[in-house]
């Protein structure tokens, strides 16, 4: 089986490297736009119905919302790290928002408070991890905790508030945005995937964000500042978590506080089928809008296999793996002396 | 003898410091708030409540010490399957004697350990991907397995969750003791020193021999097999099965070998330190409670006592080394 | 499990004709060996062999094959074609482990050490049976020290972890290390690059004396009194093949050169910097490096080159990291003029990294893996990075900017970007360049260069040396740590010679000659001590 397996994605990874010109100014391999198509004309295939406009919308609104959690995420995961937090922080995105919102606060300011909040939040993981070097998986372990929990004892949890209408339009799989036959929530992911996009190829901090993943020592002597391109990474992770909360709340119509639960291990993995290494320093963010596409048809295509939600989850554990086999490798120890 | 003379200074450079700071301190305060905690009656229920707990924190140790990310997220499932397993397969077809159960169980640990073990060493996948993964897939199996909490754990199983001595010796300790004795074989043996090495640098243990794939599929079966444990350690507690409640366990083992000193990027850390660890987050609760502090603060308390843990364990463990660099020069 | 010793070697039966009679059988030989990385050809039948008690020096160019050579003799890759023979034997080398069970035991290039572990445990890492009595650690331990002892003269404290030595000692674990494995050949690649010029003497005296066992030794240096002072057999490589077999006294140094570079290099002539001596730019006043060492002062001015040589660990790598601001002395205080360079301006104490980059202090680390670059990005983020606020154009970065600003600092440092996109690609001495490029942009007064030549070939290091020559000629000061006399003698214009934390001569001049530097490294009162 390990010869199979040696031989087979080296080739495939090759094909990703040939091409570094394209990789640059796409950031992503063709792997993975190539996955998105093959698993959607399975899906096509085997699901009646799956192909069909509204179902293909329905799957890009879904997508949207876990594509711009996974675009934070994405940041995070670029600097080496990676944001636990990030449930929470749409969960508190949620509550705030509906709340705000049910309470007759201007939808501008609720916004702005959501997004300062995660941004804070974001920002605080940042600065702690690289203020004593500790590992991101627990500090936000622990942010997370305290930001869910303290959601947890101001909605004393309940449903709470209301969203408010344009919201809920604004989320429909129905409805459309002007001449884009999508809802504008997608029109608004991508807007954000592109300048996202444009911000680590085109700016210096985004440039300095690969260079502090792929080596910290380094990345000093080159004056990356650690603590501001962390707190950044972070901040920008916790403010989309908490625009994606809110957004939510459009979907779901009151705040939940357990909203952002799916969310932990889907935004990771949404990433990491893009083919954004966890060890950080190589990847992109359309990699990830991608990785968020090919999650969901994956769901989408199982939920139409009439699967129980617990086989689907079984189904989709070994599939994730199964697709980061094909590109997401680490370099053999062999390679590396 | 070595060890002995080298105590002093290991004990200085120990990472055990805050933890044991923390127990220490957190065992007071639950003594204070209830002294009968530790007494004879009720010592039997808080062991059965902490085993799972330190179990699936020995779990995730050997993941976390092989290093380049290694982590093993599936560990809570684990436990959840190997409960569900054995209340909703081994007792329906009378497999529940010790005998038969017991290895069966161990076995399914240990298999699903080595599954993700291969997959990261030979595949070489990120190990949060095929742990993440292998947590899906464990999850969703025990749902499938079991739909609802129901039935009933066979006898040996009840016989471990009393105690002897009038109280004061559980015997769900055996379980800790078991797994203590599996971990000492592995040091005598020189596979946790393998281990380590690998995970400090696995460049350098291949370049010297260590098979070092094989190294990693040893590390992630033994917490495959110490979660089997913690399974069993849970079907003690809870004397019945429950396809969900041990997906709780996951992150909470993280945060326990956090807490414990071992630093995540492997290499290095004890076994200790991450028991202690998940003994400190264990004391937390029962002192929330016993404060009759509302439920939904425990969560946040939690966060903010692990994240002032690791802060304090970082600041600590970096004075030491500029002192021992001091020293150096 | 993990530790028994089955070897992964399986012999194969040799061929009874190889052996040539009335030559003693070779400890290893090899034959028609072969390999290639998709269209490069890395190693093309290449054949030699190592007898009983020979030291075989292996020369070449980086890209020469001499490391995919000794990734083949280690086990780490595989050949396409030919034959490893081990006392006559093929065998095949599937791992490190099968090379280390058939007898071949190497020693890296780079230190490969588990830096969390305790020395002990490094000394045998993956070596020997599972389970140890108590009495067999004891073994072990005094095993462990004589063989320490035997190589650097000193003790060591088995049990501090081995991240906490220097650079030098977890050098020497690696070296003791492969001597406890009791080779049959031991191969040392660049194994003395972080050796000082008394370890490294000491290390000869083992190998030989190993060598009189019946030891064999492959030794790969860039050095070439190093490789004339041990080795009794030349093999020198170019371009994966075999270019030229010299015995011991068959040719000089100036003819192993010509036949590894295949043509004449210029080596030997001193070059003198072209402009007179500038203005002060660095100053160092009552500088004391640690508690209780003798304080001094010294001033660095534009236009020259000045080295900073000693022992391993006695105060030159202090002295280059208080320069840069990375730390700050003990005592006293380092003064850079100001941003213009002109006399009325007021000198500043560099105290931080930064403070010092604005001052036009910049830094050339020593360890380029860990400290100079980020081998998973392109060329040219690793060169852009400190200055890219240069690129932008409305806030946003221009990369065709970023392009044409590195082709021109490409071409002062006399590097030319090839097909390679990410740095991890180029040769140690082409990742130099891009190194020095990247701080060309920041216009640069005082250059540190903390040992930059260290495994770089010898053509791309005469190279390196006209890059620097050119930068003082420019007017920039540059302070360069190195380790090797002869690149001492070469290049400075000055040499401040250091010992025991502080400044113990400074030798200017026709006075840098091996002779008084080697003596001024043991702080030898004969030379004039120039500290004030």
């Amino acid at each position: 089986m390990s010869a199979i397996t040696s031989i087979v994605p080296s080739r495939l990874r090759h094909l990703v490297e040939v091409s570094p010109r394209v990789r640059g100014t796409l950031t992503s391999g063709p792997i993975q736009i190539l996955t998105v198509i093959a698993v959607f004309l399975v899906g096509r295939a085997a699901v009646p119905g799956f192909a069909a406009p509204y179902s293909v919308k329905a799957m890009l609104v879904i997508a949207s919302f876990l594509g711009i959690a996974a675009l934070g995420q994405t940041f995070v995961v670029l600097i080496g790290g990676i944001d636990l937090s990030v449930p929470a922080l749409i969960g508190a995105g949620n509550v705030i928002g509906a709340r705000l919102s049910g309470e007759g606060m201007n939808s501008v300011e609720v916004i702005a408070v959501v997004l300062a909040t995660g941004l804070a939040v974001g920002a605080v993981n940042g600065f702690v991890t690289s203020r004593w070097h500790l590992p991101p998986l627990v500090v936000t372990l622990a942010t997370g905790s305290v930001v869910g929990g303290a959601v947890l004892i101001w909605t004393n949890a309940t449903l709470t508030g209301s969203a408010p209408g344009w919201l809920t339009r604004f989320t429909s799989a129905a409805s459309s945005t002007g001449p884009l036959p999508v809802a504008p929530v997608v029109v608004l992911w991508l807007a954000l995937a592109v300048l996202a996009q444009l911000f680590i190829l085109r700016s210096r901090p985004g440039r300095q964000i690969f260079m502090l993943g792929a080596n910290r020592q380094a990345a000093a002597l080159m004056l990356v500042s650690e603590r501001t391109i962390s707190a950044l990474c972070f901040g920008l992770s916790g403010a989309l978590a908490g625009l994606a909360g809110f957004l939510l709340a459009g979907f779901t119509g009151a705040g939940l506080f357990t909203v952002g639960d799916p969310y932990l291990f889907q935004s990771i993995a949404a990433v990491v089928i893009g083919g954004t290494s966890l060890l950080g320093g190589r990847g992109g963010v359309f990699r990830s809008v991608l990785g968020s596409l090919t999650l969901v048809e994956l769901t989408t295509l199982l939920v139409g296999q009439s699967l129980s939600s617990a086989a689907q989850q079984a189904v989709l554990g070994a599939v994730i793996v199964c697709v980061t086999a094909l590109y997401g490798r680490d370099r053999n120890v062999r390679d590396r002396i | 003898m070595d060890r002995l003379a080298h105590l002093p200074a290991a004990l200085r450079r120990s990472p055990l410091t805050v933890v044991l700071a923390l127990v220490v301190l957190l065992l007071a305060v639950n003594l204070w708030l209830s002294p009968t905690m530790l007494s004879g009656h009720q010592l039997p229920n808080t062991v059965n409540l902490l085993v799972p707990s330190v179990l699936v924190a020995m779990a995730s140790v050997p993941a976390v010490m092989s290093g380049r990310g290694g982590i093993d997220l599936s560990v809570g499932p684990l436990l959840g399957f190997v409960n569900v397993v054995l209340v909703g397969v081994l007792v329906p077809h009378s497999l529940g004697s010790v005998w038969l159960s017991l290895p069966l169980m161990l076995g399914i640990g240990a298999v699903t350990g080595l599954v993700n073990g291969i997959a990261i060493a030979y595949g070489r996948l990120q190990p949060v991907v095929v742990t993440l993964g292998s947590y899906l897939v464990l999850s969703g199996l025990a749902l499938v397995v079991m739909p609802q909490p129901v039935g009933v754990v066979p006898h040996w199983v009840s016989y471990l969750s009393g105690a002897w001595l009038g109280g004061y010796l559980p015997r769900s300790l055996l379980l800790v003791v078991g797994a203590l004795a599996i971990w000492r074989v592995l040091r005598h043996r020189g596979a946790v020193g393998t281990i380590l090495a690998t995970g400090s640098d696995d460049r350098a243990a291949f370049a010297s021999g260590v098979r070092v794939s094989r190294v990693l599929c040893l590390a992630y079966a033994s917490g495959g097999v110490f979660a089997a444990l913690a399974g069993i350690g849970l079907s003690v507690l809870i004397g019945s099965g429950d396809p969900t409640v041990g997906r709780q366990y996951a992150l909470a083992a993280v945060a326990a070998v956090a807490l414990g000193g071992n630093p995540l990027i492997g290499g290095r850390g004890t076994m200790v330190g991450p028991m202690l660890g998940a003994t400190s987050l264990f004391l937390i609760q029962t002192m929330l409670s016993s404060l009759k502090v509302s439920s939904l603060w425990i969560q946040v308390v939690y966060g903010a006592v692990l994240l002032a843990a690791v802060c304090a364990n970082a600041t600590l463990t970096t004075r030491l080394s500029a002192r021992a660099k001091v020293g150096m020069a | 499990m993990i530790n028994s010793e089955i070897p992964d070697a399986i012999l194969e039966t040799a061929d009874p004709g190889a052996l040539v009679p009335n030559t003693p059988p070779a400890i290893v030989e090899v034959r028609g060996l072969s390999k290639r990385f998709g269209a490069t050809r890395a190693l093309v039948d290449g054949s030699l062999s190592v007898a009983p008690g020979e030291v075989v020096a292996l020369l070449g160019e980086n890209g020469s094959g001499k490391s995919t050579l000794v990734k083949l003799l280690s086990g780490v890759l595989s050949p396409d074609d030919g034959q490893i023979l081990v006392q006559g034997a093929a065998v095949r080398l599937r791992s490190p482990r099968a090379a280390l069970a058939a007898g071949i035991v190497t020693v890296f290039q780079e230190i490969l050490a588990a830096r969390d572990r305790s020395v002990l445990d490094n000394l045998w890492l993956g070596h020997g049976s599972p389970v140890l009595s108590r009495s067999a650690v004891s073994d072990r331990r005094r095993l462990a020290s004589q063989a320490w002892l035997g190589l650097s003269g000193q003790d060591v404290d088995l049990d501090r972890p081995l991240g906490e030595l220097t650079l030098m000692e977890q050098q020497i674990c690696v070296v003791v290390r492969a001597l406890l494995r009791e080779p049959k050949l031991l191969v040392l690649d660049e194994s003395t690059s972080t050796l000082d010029v008394e370890l490294r003497d000491r290390m000869f005296d083992q190998v030989r004396r190993r060598a009189a066992d019946g030891m064999g030794c492959l030794f790969i240096s860039h050095r070439m009194d190093e490789v004339m002072a041990i080795a009794d057999r030349f093999v020198a490589l170019r371009t994966g093949q075999v270019v030229g077999v010299r015995r011991r006294g068959e040719a000089d140094a100036r003819e192993l050169i010509r036949l590894i570079s295949g043509r004449d290099v210029e080596s030997g002539a001193r070059r003198v910097g072209t402009l007179a001596h500038g203005s002060s730019a660095v100053r160092l006043e009552g500088v004391s490096l640690r508690p209780g060492t003798k304080p001094f002062s010294a001033t660095v001015s534009r236009g020259e080159i000045v080295g900073l040589a000693g022992l391993e660990g006695h105060g030159q790598d202090e002295l280059i990291r208080c320069l840069a601001g990375l730390q700050v002395p003990h005592a006293g205080q380092v003064y850079v003029a100001g941003p213009k360079g002109r006399a009325d301006e007021e000198p500043a104490a560099v105290t931080t990294y930064r403070g010092g980059v604005a001052r036009g202090v910049v830094y050339v680390p020593r360890d380029r893996k860990v400290e100079g670059m980020a081998d998973v990005l392109p060329i040219i983020d690793n060169y852009s990075m400190p200055t890219l606020q240069r690129d932008r154009f409305a806030g946003v970065l221009s990369p065709r900017r970023t392009k044409s600003r590195f082709q021109r600092d490409a071409r002062t440092v006399n590097f030319t970007p090839g097909r390679q996109d990410s740095i991890g690609r180029l040769s140690g001495g082409n990742q130099q360049k891009v190194i020095i490029a990247r701080w060309l942009a920041a216009e640069p007064r005082v250059i540190l260069l903390n040992d930059p030549t260290r495994g770089v070939d010898l053509k791309t290091k005469h190279e390196l040396y006209e890059v620097f020559r050119g930068l003082a000629d420019a007017g920039a000061a540059v302070v360069m740590l190195s380790s090797e006399v002869d690149e001492l003698v070469h290049l400075m214009d000055r040499v401040l010679v250091f010992h025991d934390g502080s400044l113990s001569a400074e030798l200017a001049g026709d006075a840098v000659t091996p002779e008084s530097l080697v003596s001024a490294y043991f702080g030898s009162p004969a030379v004039a001590a120039g500290g004030h």
